[in-house]
């Protein structure tokens, strides 16, 4: 159970610590990826969240909500990591954004000037980089909440702010959309949930 | 979310007859448990539930496994290699072994910078010791709270006036280990000048003091030596009034032997001003305490 491994872990137990890693890296590095949008700055600061969960384990108060606490320590340093970064966030999406539409004018030359494929809104090229397509055909305000709370690392109080719907919609909408998100990835096979 | 009002909805009817919480009520709140969005008071009433509710505990890691699942599914993102995690697990097994490196050095320092402060001191004694015996003057005089006895190898030039030998008021104490002959002629001492020998035993532990009196001394003797001023030609009243190493670490209104005494004594009997756990538990920037301990 990961409550028992969160308590051997904060005793210095590497094995239990290995444990956790295995299980949160592909999503704490989903949100070093979705903000620093470039695979090497990603995998780098991953490994720097678990570091820093490693050394702050001791003050975790309920090894039950580790979770979290282990995406909060991502959200922060994802953003000290970006608001350093900033320009080198915005020259990789430059370069993305090109690479995107150099390679729409390529297919749209070889179909013979047929009209370009049409860009998913919020997609890549409209600065949504590295969001899923599961997450982008949610409904807007299930995809727009979820969003906020599990790549942006919002608190509901926030989210409430930002959004103006109050903290019950939006329990509400974050069990709604990880269901939904459960439903389509689970019929392709993508989320192996029980 | 700290308010007050998610999960609200079950509170009054859900709980159980001893007051905490039943299936229905830790469930309502569970998710939000998991998000850290819900209040002390029912993260308190839910954990003791899931303590006892093995059903409940069962949805708690569904719900886990279930936000790690979603994160990974909101990005799309490239596999991450299999060797990730090892390389993840080397980072901090160098960190766990860089820690316990540095704890180890930090703790040589200070007991190499004591050991080194113990000798500038003991130097000092045998330096101002010496200018005494070739002053023809008293050897010791009293310090008020420090209590060593120097013993001499060599005979002292006079009799203490201020404490007679073995008055218990005398904190220092020049103890012949030879008989007394008398003393020779008044000289004027030199650097360099051959030192007897002495060695300082402990007595009495000394009254509470602080660490800036040990401080006091050893900056004394920096700045003395650093001006080229022979320790034994040193004159309290030129000294200036805002002299942070204003010797007489004793204050007993002179600069003499008794002083250095008391300082090692102070040294050796002294604890760390903050212990060493103090200084590595905290996570946070913890210069302040090194320092101390350090200059210390
Ligand atoms: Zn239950």
């Amino acid at each position: 159970m990961e409550t028992h491994l969160v308590t051997l872990a904060s005793g210095g137990n590497l094995k239990a610590f290995e444990e956790l890693v295995s299980r949160y890296q592909r999503a704490v590095f989903s949100i070093a990826l979705y903000k620093s949008r470039n695979y090497f700055d990603a995998e780098d600061l991953t490994q720097d969240v678990f570091l820093a969960a490693f050394r702050a384990l001791g003050t975790l108060k309920t090894p039950e909500s580790f979770g979290a606490w282990l995406f909060g320590i991502a959200y922060n340093r994802c953003h000290k990591w970006y608001r350093r970064e900033r320009t080198k966030v915005l020259k990789f999406q430059e370069v993305r954004d090109r690479v995107a539409r150099e390679e729409r004018l390529r297919v749209r030359a070889t179909q013979g000037g047929g009209a370009a494929p049409a860009v998913a809104p919020g997609s890549a090229a409209a600065g949504e980089s590295h969001v899923s397509e599961a997450l982008l055909r949610l409904p807007q305000e299930v995809r727009e909440t979820l969003r906020l709370k599990y790549l942006e690392g919002l608190s509901y109080q926030e989210i409430e702010e930002r959004l103006g719907i109050n903290a019950h919609r939006i329990d509400y909408l974050i069990r709604k959309g990880k269901q939904m998100l459960r439903e389509r990835l689970g019929r392709r096979g993508d989320l192996g949930m029980p | 979310m700290k308010d007050a009002s998610l999960g609200s909805s079950v509170d009054s009817s859900a709980l159980g007859s001893a007051g905490g919480f039943d299936c229905a009520a830790a469930r309502a709140v569970l998710h939000a448990f998991l998000e850290r969005e819900l209040d002390p008071i029912r993260v308190r009433l839910l954990q003791e539930h899931l303590e006892a509710c093995a059903a409940c505990r069962d949805d708690e890691e569904d719900l886990k496994l279930e936000r790690i699942l979603v994160l990974e599914a909101s990005v799309s993102a490239p596999r991450l290699s299999d060797s990730f995690t090892g390389k993840v697990l080397a980072k901090v097994e160098k960190a766990v072994r860089l820690a316990e490196r540095s704890r180890r050095r930090r703790r040589l320092l200070r007991l190499g910078g004591m050991a080194a402060a113990l000798l500038i001191a003991a130097g000092a004694v045998l330096w101002s010791v010496a200018r005494r015996e070739h002053a023809g003057r008293p050897p010791l005089a009293a310090a008020p709270a420090g209590a060593s006895t120097v013993v001499e190898g060599n005979p002292p030039a006079a009799h203490p006036p201020a404490a007679a030998p073995g008055a218990p008021e005398s904190a220092l104490e020049a103890v012949p280990s030879a008989p007394r002959v008398r003393p020779p002629p008044p000289v004027a001492p030199r650097r360099g000048d051959p030192l007897p020998a002495y060695e300082i035993r402990a007595r009495r532990t000394p009254a509470p003091v602080t660490f800036a009196s040990f401080g006091e001394v050893l900056g004394m003797f920096e700045r003395l030596d650093a001006e080229g001023i022979d320790p034994r030609a040193w004159q309290p009243e030129r000294a200036r009034p805002d002299d942070p190493c204003r010797p007489d670490p004793n204050r007993d209104g002179k600069m003499d032997p008794s002083d250095v005494a008391y300082s090692c004594q102070v040294l050796l009997s002294s604890p760390p001003p903050c212990s060493l756990e103090a200084a590595e538990a905290g996570s946070e920037p913890k210069t302040d305490c090194d320092e101390h301990c350090l200059r210390a």
